[in-house]
């Protein structure tokens, strides 16, 4: 009943979209005011898609087998939490959410942007309305989450476990709100153009949306690398994995997005930024979709494997490109060259310094990322592209950008003079030879890492002594900038410092390293409602007489009848401990991986430090400087 | 419009990238690994498992006749059930 429910209001919703189309047309030329129909027709769209989405939450909840997704991604002795959030986990049911996510914020767009000219939010709209369409087609013909079964198979086949997590139950609807708020910056910056709209006041108002998208999109990546880091047992919170770097991409196009409009804001230049990066934001998590759903990438994540989703996505996704071309080149009025003059030493020159910068961080994993697929058409070679290709093209550059980071919010806006050169000095000296310091203690390359802890603690310094030294002036940037420059030092010291062992330990046995004693004293069972632990307990023992307990879990799920292995971490301020442990095929021995990651905890804090930064800039009403 | 170039120039790029993937799109996506015909295993030593003694890939793939070599992983459950054939042929 619930799916009948949903399924007729997802059709009555995309009917909605084509009256909307008809009453804004009407609406557009006559009457100076914005027709009230057509906002409670917004509305009502939305209502119609949160029925539906309820509608498939329900039938999972009541383990509704008749409908297919339910049965695919379901399963009676499943817990109601995650029978609720296995209504987004998977290619369906996301994408409902994804139209659900874009009809609230055009609903809420047409609510905010009521001191903005009538065309412009109309035009906004109906851009918005072609995305919406696309997107109700494209769940109606190829990912319907309403398709019956008949007769109705008595029990389903289960979610899969890894994805029985309360991180991953949140981070799809966070990263979507991320990603589909990108939506309205596209059409909104696509209307601007067309109206020929753009001023100080609509670089104010879109500065909103951006920020809105991007503090959801921080956190949906934070949570999503949170999840993979105690999850999939590998140890590490990133792995250039395609599906991360789809998310990655978007988020850099975005925050050069929030730095140009600052400008914009400011003295009305970069205009052309503007546009080309609120078309890419969108463009770019479009792509991400398609290369996710379609499944033309091999990915640990790829979770849909159907060529002709994939096709519509491509279609549709050139579309919107092609249109956004058509309309960059045809209605932009391209800035005058000779009228604007750039001094070197400005708050605007480092910014377009940071703009480049990000570009080509954005290039790279662009490029790191459809590489693959590149090379197997046209030469039919299979490869991956892993870290090190990253590691590589990246770090060069990052020491650069960190150094360019520290000085830039130091300059003022047109022309300025370098102040207090002393203590930047007397910071940059301070950090150098602490890097050593630290470096020396590593057994890593000296050069190269000296270089970089430098640069990066010289970025933490400056910036932590703006942070706490000035009068509150621009907390967001100066937050936002504190805790990357915090996030950048912690990758960097966790990845010198953190120290791995793998060994097979049968129940008794010890292993010992140079500052550590590993005892596996004991195996635990435990039944739980739909899968059985194995609790392992081992004693580890430290040089300097600290005992810790670690548990690390296998669980056996039944339905589907999967492995998981659960990584038991202890945290404190300096170091994780991480334990997963594995069973060995037909033997009393099992694997261990035991790994101290010093600074864990950090990475995690900067970015919810740089999304909070984000978050006191949206709230803030001052202008800031 | 200023100059034609830049939006022709782009419109081909993009045209092109759409070809790419489309063409990428047909392609199996199931993982096909390289054929290796009539190249040499490249040597290894390795320790025992159940022994800790350390043996090398020359002392084992000696003779002339055929050996069947299986890679596998504790966690990966296609090799957990691979096993049994496995474990049956070499018994057999």
């Amino acid at each position: 009943m619930a799916s009948l429910i949903g399924s007729y209001s997802l059709n009555f919703a995309l009917a909605c979209s084509f009256l909307i189309i008809f009453f804004s047309i009407k609406n557009f030329d006559n009457q100076n005011q914005l027709d009230s129909k057509i906002i409670s027709l917004t509305f009502l769209q939305f209502f119609l898609v949160a029925v539906s989405f309820l509608g498939l939450v329900m039938s999972f909840v009541y383990s509704d087998f008749s409908n297919e997704t339910v049965f695919n991604h379901s399963h009676t002795t499943k817990p109601l939490f995650y029978k609720i959030s296995g209504s987004w986990g998977n290619h369906e049911g996301s994408l409902l959410l994804w139209l659900l996510v874009l009809t609230l914020f055009i609903f809420l767009f047409l609510l905010k942007s009521q001191r903005q000219q009538k065309k412009y939010r109309i035009l906004t709209l109906l851009f918005q309305q072609v995305i919406i369409i696309g997107f109700f087609i494209f769940v109606i013909k190829t990912s319907n989450p309403f398709t019956y079964i008949f007769p109705a198979p008595k029990e389903g086949l289960g979610l899969n476990p890894i994805l029985q997590d309360p991180a991953l139950a949140i981070h799809p609807p966070i990263l979507y709100l991320g990603y589909v708020g990108s939506s309205i910056i596209f059409s909104s910056a696509l209307s601007a153009t067309t109206l020929n709209y753009i001023s100080k006041e609509w670089a104010r108002h879109l500065k909103q949306w951006v920020l809105v998208s991007w503090i959801f999109l921080t956190l949906g990546i934070l949570l999503g690398s949170i999840w993979a880091y105690y999850e999939l047992g590998w140890g590490g919170f990133w792995f250039w994995d395609p599906v991360e770097n789809v998310s990655l991409m978007p988020w850099l196009a975005l925050t050069t997005l929030l730095h140009c409009l600052v400008v914009l804001e400011k003295k009305l230049i970069l205009t052309s930024w503007v546009i080309i990066l609120s078309i890419a934001t969108f463009t770019l998590s479009m792509c991400g979709t398609f290369l996710v759903r379609s499944g033309i990438l091999n990915s640990v994540h790829t979770f849909a494997n159907d060529p002709e989703r994939g096709l519509f996505i491509l279609i549709f996704l050139f579309i919107l490109i092609f249109l956004s071309i058509f309309i960059f080149f045809f209605f932009h009025k391209f800035e005058n060259k000779n009228v604007i003059t750039f001094s070197w030493l400005s708050k605007e020159t480092s910014i377009l310094i940071n703009n480049w910068f990000m570009m080509y961080f954005l290039s790279v994993i662009l490029i790191g990322t459809v590489y693959p697929i590149f090379l197997e058409v046209l030469s039919s070679q299979k490869i991956s592209v892993g870290p090190p290709f990253y590691n590589k093209l990246i770090i060069p550059f990052l020491i650069p950008f960190l150094f360019a980071m520290a000085i830039g919010p130091k300059l003022r806006w047109i022309k300025s003079e370098l102040q207090n050169k002393i203590y930047l000095f007397l910071f940059l000296i301070i950090s150098f030879l602490i890097s050593i310091f630290i470096v020396k203690n590593s057994n890593t390359d000296f050069l190269v890492n000296t270089i970089l802890v430098t640069a990066a603690f010289y970025l933490f310094v400056t910036t932590a002594r703006d942070f706490f030294n000035t009068k509150i002036k621009n907390l967001s940037q100066n937050l936002a900038h504190f805790g990357f420059s915090l996030l950048i030092l912690s990758i960097l010291f966790n990845n010198m410092f953190s120290t791995e062992v793998i060994t097979n330990l049968k129940v008794g046995e010890s292993y010992q390293s140079k500052n550590f004693k590993i005892n596996f004293e004991r195996i635990d069972t435990k039944k739980n409602q739909n899968f059985e632990a194995m609790i392992g307990k081992f004693s580890i023992d430290n040089l300097d007489g600290n005992i810790e307990i670690l548990k690390p879990e296998l669980r056996i799920y039944n339905q589907p009848n999967i492995v998981t292995s659960e990584a038991d971490i202890k945290t404190n301020l300096l170091n994780d401990k991480f334990m997963t442990m594995n069973l060995v095929q037909n033997q009393d021995y099992f694997n261990i991986r035991y790994q101290v990651k010093p600074f864990m905890i950090w990475i995690w804090i900067s970015v919810l430090l740089i999304s909070f930064g984000g978050l006191t800039s949206l709230l803030k009403k001052k202008y800031e400087i | 419009m200023k100059s034609k170039t830049l939006p022709i120039f782009l419109i081909t790029i993009f045209i092109i990238i759409f070809y790419i993937f489309y063409k990428g799109l047909q392609n199996p996506n199931i993982y096909t690994p390289d054929i290796n015909i009539k190249k040499d295993i490249p040597n290894f030593k390795t320790k025992v498992f159940d022994t800790n003694n350390i043996i090398n890939s020359n002392e084992i793939f000696k003779e002339n006749k055929f050996y069947l070599m299986n890679v596998w992983a504790s966690w990966c459950v296609p090799c957990q059930e691979e096993h049994v054939f496995l474990i049956n042929l070499s018994t057999s």
